[in-house]
């Protein structure tokens, strides 16, 4: 049987981002079967706060070549792995030079003494690149859940800096390590993941990530041999999934050790039937 | 601090006004900002909104109170 496919499309309208997936695809509509992941919102008269629609467009992958890439989004592999820099954020501003450094250092010591937090920040000079760190006493839950109030923290700060040296730059910032263990982790897990892929040709379904997460991880495993990578599913249940480079090697049909929830990642593996889905794949946005 | 970060996001960091409304323990916050500015204190996709409301939420939680933050 030839695998089945499917891949995601948005557009502002469900019908919209039908017609730009079947263009994408070269497919007819009979060919394909179309699933409204999100009927999305039209905006409101300031243009904001709309959602697109979504669709899943999935099809028999026959003789048809593969001519398209895998899905990417914003947070994978950079196109040019050479001339980049490893474990940027989701952002793709290049990241601030030293006296931009210090001056987002100033940044962060006044947001968090206005958000009554004591702590001090340092210039920190990371493994794989420099950036700030906030040192101090009970700082979990500056962290967050997983990591997201570190994400949010660093938005704003990477915001404020860009907005003050007048051009788009990207501020690393960790807190008490914990960016840096949790990267090390990362590497560590896809490591042992694509060590598994390779002997058993199977491949596996990662737990979702912050997409700063899934792009450690890309590039982890970016150049080696047998094992490739790709990110399915949609934010904030969008996963790595790790599979086998050699001829005849299963797709990711089933899950690896990593997570129960066949069929969840949204594109890829069997395709699940309409209904609510467990969990909920994106929450509502919380204004 | 809403204040403090918007102002310094916007072009026009006199056009920021925050205004409280509390109920109960329930604190909600207008952040008002210069038409034009509308988008900064937004950003791509919501990405700055999102993260201000998730820094407020950490003060908020530490405080134990809940805060919601409007932009209007």
């Amino acid at each position: 049987m030839s695998p089945l496919r499917g891949e995601e499309f948005t557009g502002r309208t469900v019908e919209e981002a039908v017609e730009r997936g079947l263009r994408a695809l070269g497919r007819k509509r009979g060919e394909v079967d179309i699933e409204v992941l999100e009927k999305g919102k039209p905006a409101n008269v300031l243009g904001i706060g709309g959602e697109d629609a979504r669709v899943l467009l999935s099809f028999q992958e026959d003789a048809q070549p593969e001519t398209d890439e895998p899905q990417t989004d914003e947070a994978e592999v950079p196109r040019h792995p050479a001339a980049e820099r490893p474990a940027r954020d989701d952002d793709e501003t290049p990241p601030a030079y030293a006296e931009e450094l210090a001056l987002a250092a100033t940044v962060l010591r006044d947001l968090l003494e206005k958000m009554r937090i004591e702590a001090e920040v340092e210039l920190a000079e990371g493994a794989d690149e420099e950036g700030l760190e906030v040192l101090g006493q009970d700082l979990g839950a500056l962290i967050g859940r997983g990591g997201e109030n570190l994400v949010a923290l660093q938005q704003i700060v990477s915001a404020i800096t860009s907005k003050r040296v007048g051009r788009s730059v990207h501020v690393a910032v960790d807190i008490e390590g914990y960016r840096h263990r949790r990267e090390q982790q990362l590497r560590e897990l896809a490591t042992r993941v694509a060590g598994r892929v390779r002997s058993t040709g199977t491949a596996v379904t990662l737990e979702p990530m912050l997409a700063y997460e899934r792009r450690v991880v890309h590039l982890a495993l970016q150049g080696q041999a047998g094992v490739r990578t790709e990110s399915v599913g949609i934010e904030p249940n969008r996963r790595v999934v790790v599979s086998s480079t050699a001829p005849g090697a299963r797709g990711p049909y089933r899950q690896g050790a990593a997570g129960p929830r066949p069929g969840y990642g949204g594109g890829y593996g069997p395709r699940r039937g309409f209904g609510p889905r467990p969990g909920g794949y994106r929450p509502r946005p919380d204004r | 601090m809403i204040e403090h970060a918007a102002r310094q996001l916007v072009d026009e960091p006199d056009g920021v006004v925050v205004t409280e409304e509390t109920d109960g323990d329930f604190l909600k916050l207008h952040l008002r900002v210069a038409e034009g500015d509308v988008g900064k204190v937004i950003g791509r996709g919501g990405r700055i909104a999102k993260a201000l409301r998730a820094l407020l939420k950490v003060m908020a939680t530490r405080d134990g109170s809940k805060v919601n933050l409007e932009i209007d």
